[in-house]
Protein backbone atom coordinates (compact mmCIF):
# COMPACT_ATOMS: atom_id res chain seq x y z
CA UNK A 1 0.00 0.00 0.00
CA UNK A 2 1.08 3.81 -0.77
CA UNK A 3 2.61 5.72 2.11
CA UNK A 4 0.93 8.91 3.13
CA UNK A 5 3.54 10.93 1.10
CA UNK A 6 3.09 9.34 -1.79
CA UNK A 7 0.73 11.26 -4.30
CA UNK A 8 -1.13 7.69 -4.29
CA UNK A 9 -1.80 8.41 -0.36
CA UNK A 10 -2.69 11.50 -0.34
CA UNK A 11 -5.10 10.71 -3.13
CA UNK A 12 -6.70 8.37 -1.53
CA UNK A 13 -6.90 10.06 1.79
CA UNK A 14 -8.86 13.16 -0.30
CA UNK A 15 -11.54 10.32 -1.83
CA UNK A 16 -12.19 9.46 1.86
CA UNK A 17 -13.41 12.92 3.03
CA UNK A 18 -14.19 15.22 -0.14
CA UNK A 19 -17.10 14.37 -2.15
CA UNK A 20 -16.66 14.99 -5.90
CA UNK A 21 -19.98 15.89 -6.59
CA UNK A 22 -19.48 19.08 -5.09
CA UNK A 23 -16.68 20.30 -7.09
CA UNK A 24 -17.87 21.56 -10.89
CA UNK A 25 -14.59 21.60 -12.45
CA UNK A 26 -15.43 17.94 -14.50
CA UNK A 27 -19.25 17.16 -13.12
CA UNK A 28 -19.48 13.30 -13.04
CA UNK A 29 -15.96 12.61 -12.43
CA UNK A 30 -15.16 9.40 -10.58
CA UNK A 31 -12.42 8.76 -8.07
CA UNK A 32 -11.49 5.58 -10.24
CA UNK A 33 -10.60 8.05 -13.46
CA UNK A 34 -8.88 10.66 -11.14
CA UNK A 35 -6.55 7.39 -9.67
CA UNK A 36 -6.03 6.33 -13.30
CA UNK A 37 -5.02 9.91 -14.46
CA UNK A 38 -2.56 9.81 -11.56
CA UNK A 39 -0.95 6.87 -13.05
CA UNK A 40 -0.37 8.45 -16.43
CA UNK A 41 1.22 11.59 -14.75
CA UNK A 42 3.86 9.26 -13.28
CA UNK A 43 4.45 7.95 -16.80
CA UNK A 44 4.75 11.49 -18.11
CA UNK A 45 6.89 12.08 -15.17
CA UNK A 46 8.88 9.79 -16.49
CA UNK A 47 8.87 10.66 -20.11
CA UNK A 48 9.83 14.25 -18.82
CA UNK A 49 12.27 13.11 -17.05
CA UNK A 50 14.06 11.07 -19.47
CA UNK A 51 13.73 13.63 -22.00
CA UNK A 52 15.78 15.93 -19.66
CA UNK A 53 18.19 12.84 -18.68
CA UNK A 54 18.92 12.10 -22.60
CA UNK A 55 20.03 15.79 -23.16
CA UNK A 56 22.66 15.54 -20.43
CA UNK A 57 23.81 11.54 -20.76
CA UNK A 58 27.17 11.07 -21.24
CA UNK A 59 28.98 7.98 -21.59
CA UNK A 60 27.27 4.30 -21.22
CA UNK A 61 25.12 4.54 -18.61
CA UNK A 62 21.54 3.39 -19.63
CA UNK A 63 20.84 1.31 -16.91
CA UNK A 64 20.76 4.59 -14.72
CA UNK A 65 17.75 5.48 -16.42
CA UNK A 66 15.37 1.95 -15.45
CA UNK A 67 17.05 2.08 -11.63
CA UNK A 68 16.07 5.60 -11.05
CA UNK A 69 12.26 5.28 -12.49
CA UNK A 70 11.59 2.32 -10.24
CA UNK A 71 9.55 4.93 -7.95
CA UNK A 72 7.66 6.19 -10.46
CA UNK A 73 6.83 2.82 -11.82
CA UNK A 74 5.83 1.76 -8.02
CA UNK A 75 3.32 4.74 -7.56
CA UNK A 76 1.99 4.54 -11.00
CA UNK A 77 1.34 0.59 -10.66
CA UNK A 78 0.13 1.61 -6.94
CA UNK A 79 -2.38 4.45 -8.82
CA UNK A 80 -4.00 2.33 -11.23
CA UNK A 81 -4.59 -1.01 -9.10
CA UNK A 82 -6.61 1.56 -6.88
CA UNK A 83 -8.35 2.91 -9.97
CA UNK A 84 -9.24 -1.19 -10.75
CA UNK A 85 -10.67 -1.55 -7.30
CA UNK A 86 -12.51 1.84 -6.80
CA UNK A 87 -13.95 1.18 -10.32
CA UNK A 88 -15.34 -2.06 -9.29
CA UNK A 89 -17.00 0.00 -6.25
CA UNK A 90 -18.45 2.41 -7.90
CA UNK A 91 -19.88 -0.23 -10.63
CA UNK A 92 -21.48 -1.93 -7.93
CA UNK A 93 -22.68 1.24 -5.99
CA UNK A 94 -24.24 2.41 -9.62
CA UNK A 95 -26.11 -0.96 -10.02
CA UNK A 96 -27.33 -0.72 -6.39
CA UNK A 97 -28.36 2.82 -6.66
CA UNK A 98 -30.20 1.91 -9.99
CA UNK A 99 -31.86 -1.17 -7.57
CA UNK A 100 -33.00 1.54 -5.36
CA UNK A 101 -34.57 4.02 -7.70
CA UNK A 102 -36.06 0.44 -9.14
CA UNK A 103 -38.02 -0.45 -6.12
CA UNK A 104 -38.88 3.01 -5.25
CA UNK A 105 -40.55 3.06 -8.76
CA UNK A 106 -42.58 -0.34 -8.35
CA UNK A 107 -43.53 1.12 -5.03
CA UNK A 108 -44.62 4.05 -6.07
CA UNK A 109 -46.88 2.18 -8.70
CA UNK A 110 -47.99 -0.16 -6.02
CA UNK A 111 -49.55 2.42 -3.78
CA UNK A 112 -50.83 4.29 -7.04
CA UNK A 113 -52.61 1.05 -8.08
CA UNK A 114 -54.17 0.58 -4.29
CA UNK A 115 -54.67 4.33 -4.32
CA UNK A 116 -56.87 3.66 -7.65
CA UNK A 117 -58.72 0.68 -6.72
CA UNK A 118 -59.70 1.99 -3.21
CA UNK A 119 -61.20 4.86 -5.23
CA UNK A 120 -62.91 2.58 -7.25
CA UNK A 121 -64.66 1.18 -4.42
CA UNK A 122 -65.49 4.04 -2.60
CA UNK A 123 -67.19 4.84 -6.30
CA UNK A 124 -69.19 1.34 -6.57
CA UNK A 125 -70.41 1.88 -3.15
CA UNK A 126 -72.15 5.30 -3.51
CA UNK A 127 -73.49 3.85 -7.27
CA UNK A 128 -74.85 0.90 -4.83
CA UNK A 129 -76.81 3.38 -2.08
CA UNK A 130 -77.68 5.42 -4.98
CA UNK A 131 -79.68 2.91 -6.89
CA UNK A 132 -80.97 1.66 -3.74
CA UNK A 133 -81.96 5.54 -2.93
CA UNK A 134 -83.22 6.11 -6.30
CA UNK A 135 -85.59 3.50 -6.09
CA UNK A 136 -87.27 4.64 -2.70
CA UNK A 137 -87.45 7.90 -3.95
CA UNK A 138 -90.23 9.65 -6.74
CA UNK A 139 -87.43 11.67 -8.66
CA UNK A 140 -88.31 13.22 -12.23
CA UNK A 141 -85.12 12.54 -13.60
CA UNK A 142 -81.47 11.01 -12.69
CA UNK A 143 -79.53 14.13 -11.85
CA UNK A 144 -82.81 15.57 -9.29
CA UNK A 145 -81.98 11.94 -7.66
CA UNK A 146 -78.21 12.51 -7.79
CA UNK A 147 -78.46 16.03 -6.76
CA UNK A 148 -81.13 14.47 -3.54
CA UNK A 149 -78.36 12.11 -2.83
CA UNK A 150 -75.83 13.72 -2.67
CA UNK A 151 -77.27 16.62 -0.18
CA UNK A 152 -77.50 13.36 2.69
CA UNK A 153 -73.91 12.73 2.41
CA UNK A 154 -70.84 14.34 4.21
CA UNK A 155 -67.98 15.96 1.39
CA UNK A 156 -65.48 13.13 3.23
CA UNK A 157 -67.61 10.16 1.40
CA UNK A 158 -66.98 11.82 -2.04
CA UNK A 159 -64.13 13.89 -1.79
CA UNK A 160 -62.60 11.12 -4.07
CA UNK A 161 -64.65 12.31 -6.66
CA UNK A 162 -63.80 15.43 -8.69
CA UNK A 163 -66.65 18.00 -8.02
CA UNK A 164 -66.94 18.97 -11.55
CA UNK A 165 -67.64 15.78 -12.08
CA UNK A 166 -69.04 13.52 -9.24
CA UNK A 167 -72.44 14.87 -10.81
CA UNK A 168 -72.18 13.25 -14.25
CA UNK A 169 -69.92 9.99 -12.89
CA UNK A 170 -73.01 9.17 -10.29
CA UNK A 171 -75.91 10.17 -12.71
CA UNK A 172 -74.25 7.95 -15.60
CA UNK A 173 -73.76 5.25 -13.58
CA UNK A 174 -77.46 5.34 -12.00
CA UNK A 175 -78.72 5.52 -15.68
CA UNK A 176 -76.77 2.27 -16.87
CA UNK A 177 -77.35 0.19 -13.52
CA UNK A 178 -81.44 1.26 -13.68
CA UNK A 179 -81.88 0.69 -17.73
CA UNK A 180 -80.38 -2.75 -17.37
CA UNK A 181 -76.59 -1.61 -19.45
CA UNK A 182 -75.23 -1.90 -15.95
CA UNK A 183 -75.14 -4.63 -13.61
CA UNK A 184 -74.81 -2.84 -9.63
CA UNK A 185 -70.75 -3.51 -8.68
CA UNK A 186 -70.02 -5.74 -5.94
CA UNK B 1 1.34 27.01 -5.23
CA UNK B 2 -0.64 25.08 -8.17
CA UNK B 3 0.76 21.69 -9.10
CA UNK B 4 0.91 21.58 -13.09
CA UNK B 5 1.32 18.36 -14.63
CA UNK B 6 3.49 17.91 -17.67
CA UNK B 7 2.05 16.58 -20.32
CA UNK B 8 4.39 17.98 -23.22
CA UNK B 9 6.44 14.63 -23.28
CA UNK B 10 3.67 12.19 -22.92
CA UNK B 11 0.26 12.44 -24.00
CA UNK B 12 -1.76 10.95 -21.76
CA UNK B 13 -4.96 9.62 -23.97
CA UNK B 14 -2.46 8.63 -26.78
CA UNK B 15 1.21 9.08 -26.45
CA UNK B 16 4.06 6.04 -26.18
CA UNK B 17 6.07 6.09 -22.59
CA UNK B 18 9.69 6.32 -22.95
CA UNK B 19 11.56 3.95 -25.28
CA UNK B 20 13.91 3.20 -22.64
CA UNK B 21 11.21 2.35 -20.31
CA UNK B 22 8.55 1.07 -22.48
CA UNK B 23 7.83 -2.41 -21.13
CA UNK B 24 7.47 -1.36 -17.49
CA UNK B 25 4.83 1.62 -18.75
CA UNK B 26 3.11 0.62 -21.42
CA UNK B 27 0.45 -1.96 -19.21
CA UNK B 28 0.13 0.66 -16.32
CA UNK B 29 -1.11 3.46 -19.42
CA UNK B 30 -3.09 0.35 -21.22
CA UNK B 31 -5.09 0.03 -17.88
CA UNK B 32 -5.42 3.41 -16.94
CA UNK B 33 -6.64 4.92 -20.41
CA UNK B 34 -9.14 1.63 -19.98
CA UNK B 35 -10.61 3.65 -16.69
CA UNK B 36 -10.70 6.98 -18.72
CA UNK B 37 -12.38 5.44 -21.66
CA UNK B 38 -14.53 7.52 -23.24
CA UNK B 39 -13.31 10.77 -21.82
CA UNK B 40 -12.27 13.41 -24.17
CA UNK B 41 -8.48 15.35 -24.26
CA UNK B 42 -10.61 17.94 -22.78
CA UNK B 43 -11.89 16.28 -20.12
CA UNK B 44 -8.52 14.77 -19.07
CA UNK B 45 -7.45 18.20 -19.46
CA UNK B 46 -10.02 19.06 -16.63
CA UNK B 47 -9.45 16.18 -14.71
CA UNK B 48 -5.77 17.02 -14.10
CA UNK B 49 -6.70 20.23 -13.13
CA UNK B 50 -8.48 18.73 -10.17
CA UNK B 51 -5.77 16.58 -9.86
CA UNK B 52 -3.83 18.92 -9.23
CA UNK B 53 -5.57 21.18 -6.77
CA UNK B 54 -6.43 17.82 -4.79
CA UNK B 55 -3.00 16.86 -4.35
CA UNK B 56 -1.40 20.95 -3.93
Amino acid sequence: MPDDFSDVGNLRQCAERIDLAEQPLLPGVQWSELFALLALTKIADVAWWVAHYKKRKKGDDDWIVPHTLGPFATEAMDAVCMAEQLAKVEQLAGEIKADVQSAEKAKRSLRNQNAAMLSHQKTHQLIRELHAFYLAGDYDTYAAAVGAFLDTLPEVRVHHLAQTNRVRTLREALSAVHRGKRSLPE
Amino acid sequence: MLRVFDFQHFDPLTGDPPDHVQDQFQTIAQRARHQLKGRSAEEVERAADLLSWLLT
